[in-house]
């Protein structure tokens, strides 16, 4: 059994002129093989025998004519599917059109997801370098998730865990006015990083030592491009080393220069200040504070040492350092972030640099795959309803001399044709288009960033080279070996037609493209109306036509800022089209600092609370229509130059029951405790949404506190013009004399706060619109070719009298069945997808079921008017046109 | 065609194909230099350099009667043709006029 199965091996593929000396030869040395050595040894090298001949490769070349032959079919294949192409340009075009589009729109997700899922590689050893994170919870309840700790953490955790190699800290600051040559310039971000940050990471610098650069206090690294702007000149910024520069009132040295933050770093500043300033500026706490969290550590471990071994450890350091809460008000737990995760992570709270939503990423991909999927689908779909009309095409060949796999290799090399076509014509299209989209995006993609990106850790082309390969093999084998099954008697008789398996899956495959057009369709609704919801939704507060100014940072703060602020604020209140000013240390939209430790003073079981605080003047509450519920909003007398003697405080009404309180009036001056200190309560204020609808309201505190950062919400009577700016920014330049005037309007700001669920919206619109568009193409060569083969059929019925009406339900009835299996799964699957993406919002619009009938008749419809259309072209021909042939 | 000249295992193969005269066929040709030679050789390089052989025409090849043996199958007998001859007589008087070029002393 054994030996003969090699034999029947040996007798295919071996030079039938040798075969059967060859053969014989195995069959003799095994004989004497079994005489010597017994039979397993004798079939064991009886097999190493014959795989022995395999190397033995002249065995085939007696037939040196094979090779020749081959090589010219291939030719009459490549002339003979170009052909075919020209002549059916319908067919040709509804298939190029819809690859073409799949695969452009696939190389441009592509684009995309390679450089999200990209980034901080730039770094050597970035496998191994992590950041600090740490949860927080109080009473058992996490109150904190997020990237900020003490900044005694780094260096403690380096010292307690072996594994640890290297670690920096940093913090950070944005919008800081940097001083140099008498003129001020704007820093959108910089970080304030360790001596540890440059050979820590691998950011390349071009002037400078990397050890000593950012050792001393005042000490600070520009990049290249803030150099240029400082020296206004585009030549080598190393004119800059050494200058001087003013930062928080104090001259610094510029110790370096920074080569430009590539895009792809979660990290993106413009300049670089020694840690030690901080130290110096803000004390010995900024050093080795347990309590003070404002600050980021990475940590680089050794190569030998693993993840997993240090989470106990983490955990453990976490208890030792906090235990019950008792040094920073809650228990906490450590954990480390791989940096590749940091771009992608978008749960973390209080995030030093860009974010994106990973999962939207990964999305996108497996997006990007189902419409390709679809244009493959239609490939498949057309072609194999071709099959008839190539049928004697095929008989021909298999007539001349071809076997099944002449004929199979014909087919592959017309889909590896068409698709290469689409291939070349996408990437061309790629290129074209590029610009737009990266307008679109406000990224810089291109193709440059696939070729020379990895994905997985595998180059990306070997990766996509792969899966296209696998698709084409699987694309083009199929409908190949359809049409390899005619067999050439059937043909020349004019019998053939097509295997009942054929028609089967042809009609899943349908019903495969109507369920994803359904899935997109409802889950661009959904997206959409998510979108609308959480834009028009009642916030709570009014943010229209309120422009925001940033407060005069470089003014220092004394007793008289009190009275500056009141006379700015009356100033530019007596400006016409002015309706009220107000300041606070955050605007709407932006996220809160927080109170930990919180105590209510009637309710002793409560302790440890925490509390989001929003420091405003007494401006705040009508400029942003607020409703209080109880009690009074701030007057100018709780104001105070002296901290000491704030001692008031307003609370939303989700605090109430927090507090401990049973009713409002029973909250209304009562008196809470934290920073060491008693506050009344003087109000309650209603609910309102302080951030996106992504976060539940949480208790947030009012605080009677001004602050020279605070910015300046302006509330217009009408749309800005000009002349209302001008005359502000007189009165800023004139009460807050060396400040930078400048501004915008809260509305953009908070829009752009939904600027990820935007573009999805609107990505996701495309991507309904182009697989709505690929399923009609593909139906509508399908019918088309269906039709072809019913001519006949429907001349027959017409004959014997069926009217129009009926003719036209008799030939889609098939479609419809397709179409409601095709609902029956697509509905449900996309409704739970749906519910997945909701869980990430704490408000949700209720996707009604009038959205899902409209997504679902849309589906219906469009898809229709191809197989209608072609339906009643078929129905109203003249029979006679149709019968007369035969 | 690279050439006439014969490597070391074709020169062998043609003399053990020589000597075996019309039983010449792969397991002979094998066990023949495996007992000659003292070294291993297996079928599948026999038959490679056989074939080699033939096409360079040193050697021509065809079925014997079927027997028993083996199968039923037919061996596939070679025997050398005229070119193999001389080249195996160049080849040898190649090695004799370099045997007597050696310089009596380079051995002592």
């Amino acid at each position: 059994m054994f030996r003969e199965s090699i034999d029947s091996l040996l007798r295919k593929y071996c030079n039938p002129q040798l075969y059967e000396a060859i053969s014989g030869d195995l069959e003799e040395l095994y004989e004497l093989d079994l005489q010597v050595q017994g039979q397993s040894k004798a079939d064991r090298r009886y097999l190493i025998n014959s795989i022995s001949f395999l190397r033995y490769h002249r065995l085939r070349k007696g037939q040196t004519t094979k090779t020749l032959n081959s090589m010219s079919l291939i030719k009459n294949y490549v002339k003979v599917s170009w052909r075919d192409l020209l002549r059916h340009k319908t067919y040709t075009t509804i298939n190029l059109m819809g690859l073409v589009s799949a695969m452009t729109i696939s190389l441009m997700i592509l684009q995309y997801v390679v450089y999200e899922t990209g980034f901080d590689r730039l770094h050597t050893d970035h496998d191994r370098i992590f950041r600090v994170v740490n949860d927080r919870y109080q009473k058992g309840e996490l109150v904190q998730h997020g990237t900020i700790t003490y900044p005694i953490i780094g260096p403690t955790l380096a010292k307690d865990l072996p594994e640890i190699e290297a670690y920096t800290r940093m913090t950070f600051n944005t919008r800081e006015y940097i001083g140099y040559n008498d003129d001020l310039y704007l820093t959108q971000q910089f970080l304030i990083a360790d001596e540890h940050f440059l050979p820590f990471f691998s950011f390349e610098l071009l002037h400078g030592n990397d050890k000593t650069a950012l050792e001393a206090p005042f000490q600070a690294i520009l990049t290249e491009s803030f150099a240029r702007r400082l020296l206004n000149s585009d030549d080598d910024p190393v004119d800059m080393l050494g200058q001087s520069i003013e930062i928080y009132g104090r001259p610094a040295k510029v110790t370096g220069i920074l080569k430009d933050v590539p895009s792809q770093s979660h990290l993106q500043f413009d300049m670089l200040l020694s840690y030690n300033t901080f130290i110096d500026l803000a004390g010995e706490s900024a050093d080795n504070s347990w309590q003070w969290s404002d600050f980021y550590h990475y940590v680089k471990l050794k190569e030998a040492s693993s993840i997993e071994s240090l989470r106990p450890k983490l955990a453990e350091f976490g208890e030792r350092y906090f235990k019950d809460g008792e040094v920073s008000g809650s228990e906490e737990e450590f954990y480390l972030q791989p940096l590749a995760a940091a771009h992608l992570d978008p749960t973390m709270e209080y995030e030093i640099g860009s974010v994106v939503d990973g999962q939207i990423v990964w999305t996108m991909l497996v997006i990007a795959g189902f419409i390709l999927l679809i244009a493959w689908i239609n490939y498949i779909n057309l072609t194999t309803s071709r099959a008839l009309q190539r049928a004697k095409e095929v008989g021909i060949r298999k007539l001349i001399g071809a076997d099944r796999s002449h004929v199979i290799s014909q087919f592959v090399v017309e889909t590896l044709i068409i698709n290469g076509l689409a291939l070349f014509a996408s990437i061309g299209l790629v290129w074209l288009l590029q610009p737009f989209v990266n307008l679109l995006t406000n990224l810089n993609l291109s193709l440059g960033t696939l070729w020379f990106s990895q994905l997985f850790g595998v180059p990306f082309v070997l990766l996509f080279s792969i899966a296209f390969i696998l698709g084409l093999i699987v694309i083009s084998l199929y409908p190949a070996m359809v049409l390899a099954r005619f067999k050439a008697k059937d043909v020349i008789y004019g019998r053939c037609k097509l295997m009942g398996g054929v028609a089967w899956l042809r009609k899943a495959l349908v019903v495969f493209q109507f369920v994803t057009a359904i899935a997109l369709i409802n889950g661009a609704m959904a997206i959409s109306e998510q979108v609308d919801f959480m834009l028009n939704k009642e916030i709570g507060l009014n943010i229209d036509n309120t422009l925001v100014v940033y407060g005069p940072s470089r003014t220092d703060w004394d007793s008289t800022y009190i009275t500056k602020v009141d006379r700015f604020r009356n100033e530019v209140q007596r400006q016409p089209g002015v309706e009220m000013v107000s300041t606070s240390n955050r605007i709407a939209g932006e996220i809160m600092g927080r109170i930990f430790q919180v105590r209510s003073n009637g309710n002793p079981e409560t302790k440890d609370l925490t509390l989001n605080f929003l420091s405003v003047d007494y401006n705040f509450e009508q400029l942003y229509g607020l409703k209080m519920l109880e009690g009074r909003f701030f007057e100018s007398m709780d104001y105070n130059y002296d901290p000491n003697f704030i001692h008031n405080i307003i609370v939303n009404e989700t605090s109430i029951a927090y507090l401990g309180f049973t009713s409002l009036s029973d909250a209304l001056g009562a008196s809470i405790s934290f920073n060491n200190r008693d506050w009344t309560i003087i109000g309650v204020v209603k609910d309102f949404h302080q951030r996106t609808l992504h976060e539940k309201i949480e208790p947030i505190a009012l605080l009677p506190y001004l602050g020279t950062e605070h910015s300046y919400a302006i509330k217009l009577g009408s749309e800005p013009n000009e002349a209302v700016l001008t005359n502000i920014n007189n009165i800023y330049d004139e009460v807050f004399p060396g400040n930078y005037f400048d501004y915008f309007f809260l509305e953009d700001q908070y829009a752009g706060l939904y600027r990820p669920e935007l573009r999805l919206s609107y990505v996701s619109k495309v991507f309904t619109v182009l697989a709505i568009i690929m399923v009609i193409l593909g139906l509508y060569g399908l019918t088309t070719m269906t039709l072809e083969k019913r001519v006949k059929e429907i001349g027959i019925r017409k004959v014997l009298g069926a009217r129009l009406g009926q003719l036209l339900l008799h030939l889609t009835r098939d479609f419809a069945v397709l179409m409601l299996i095709a609902l029956l799964l697509g509905v449900p699957f996309s409704l739970y997808v749906i519910d997945l993406w909701k869980a990430d919002f704490a408000y949700t619009a209720q996707l009604g079921i009038g959205s899902v009938a409209l997504a679902c008749s849309l589906v219906i419809v469009f898809s229709s008017i191809p197989i209608l259309f072609q339906a009643r072209r078929a129905a109203s021909n003249n029979p006679i046109e149709a019968l007369r042939s035969e | 065609m690279k050439g006439t000249n014969l490597g070391e295992l074709e020169e062998i193969v043609l003399l053990i194909v020589a000597n075996l005269y019309d039983m010449a066929y792969g397991v002979a040709i094998k066990v023949e230099i495996e007992e000659k030679c003292g070294r291993k050789i297996t079928i599948s390089t026999v038959h490679n350099v056989l074939q080699r052989l033939q096409e360079k025409e040193f050697l021509e090849s065809r079925y014997s009667e079927p027997t028993k043996e083996r199968g039923g199958k037919r061996k596939l007998l070679f025997r050398v043709t005229k070119s193999g001859q001389e080249a195996m007589v160049s080849s040898r008087g190649m090695r004799e006029e370099l045997w007597r070029g050696i310089p009596e002393l380079a051995f002592k």
